[in-house]
């Protein structure tokens, strides 16, 4: 892959994950959901363990907005760092929630052109 | 990317990741370190049950407060292959006796990224977590099975 195509992808992704944050801090539910696979596999904070699919991936963010005061400071992606490839990509951050920094892991794939959060991984060290 | 090239890079991320665990679970540090890219971002659980260290002599004195080999199993995993970066994500588990006597076993939420450096495949991101009980106490779930 060119150079040139691996920073599109980048920056595809970075603004993806922008405004997927952006939606989460205006607790606007499909702004939230809209860049996601249908078979999104997601590592919550809260329990349970895992959720499988759009409808439990829902799920945690009407939890999350049931707690959150949202708005700025409520949920900023900072540190993020994209590993892009062909087609499947990584990236790494450290979410600030209020006072709380939280890691987050996202794996993406790209169809037709478009990237899709196809895994989030969001958690606390223990301890 | 022909399908014949995916197939090939599946199976060989599915082999990292059992590699990997064999190193695990035979404390050898220098076959774990072995699977991992430079700039390694590690996302770990605290230690004792989940080492934090990805340097040789730090991973050698935690394989020594176990007694034995140390169990560890990967449930289901998942890998999502591109040409050059993939991702992977499954729960698990991580049992044995501490040189103290101590029992641990836990299961947990484990998410790798991949990157092919000339030709092979590294693990260039790992995540392990548990979650958090939402009942008021906001304790880590270090209890759960699948």
């Amino acid at each position: 892959m060119s150079k040139k195509n691996k920073a599109t992808d980048e920056a595809q992704i970075r603004a993806l994950v922008e405004s997927w944050a952006k939606a989460v801090r205006a607790k606007d539910m499909d702004g939230a959901l809209s860049h996601h696979a249908r078979d999104i596999l997601m590592f919550d904070v809260p329990m349970p363990l895992q959720s499988k699919g759009l409808e439990e991936y829902r799920k945690t963010w009407e939890l999350f907005f049931d707690h959150t005061p949202g708005g700025s400071g409520s949920f900023d992606v900072t540190e993020l760092q994209i590993t892009a490839g062909q087609g499947v990509a990584f990236a790494h951050a450290i979410l600030k929630v209020g006072e709380s920094s939280a890691r987050l892991t996202i794996g993406l794939r790209n169809e037709d052109g478009q990237w899709l959060i196809a895994h989030e991984h969001h958690s606390y060290p223990v301890g | 990317m022909s399908t014949k090239t995916k197939t090939t890079d599946e199976t060989e991320t599915h082999r990292v990741i059992d590699d990997w665990v064999d190193a695990l679970r035979n404390k050898n540090a220098d076959g774990v370190l072995s699977h991992y890219a430079p700039g390694l971002v590690h996302f770990s659980l605290a230690p004792p049950l989940l080492s934090s260290v990805s340097d040789a002599k730090g991973l050698k004195e935690w394989f020594a407060t176990w007694q034995g080999p140390i169990g560890y199993e990967v449930r289901d995993p998942s890998v999502t292959v591109g040409n050059d970066v993939a991702f992977s994500h499954s729960l698990n588990r991580m049992h044995g006796t501490k040189i103290d006597g101590t029992k641990g076993d836990l299961w947990f939420r484990h998410t790798f990224g991949f990157q092919k450096i000339d030709g092979e495949w590294k693990i260039a991101h790992e995540h392990e977590s548990v979650p958090f009980y939402m009942d008021g106490s906001y304790k880590a779930a270090v209890d759960l099975k699948p």
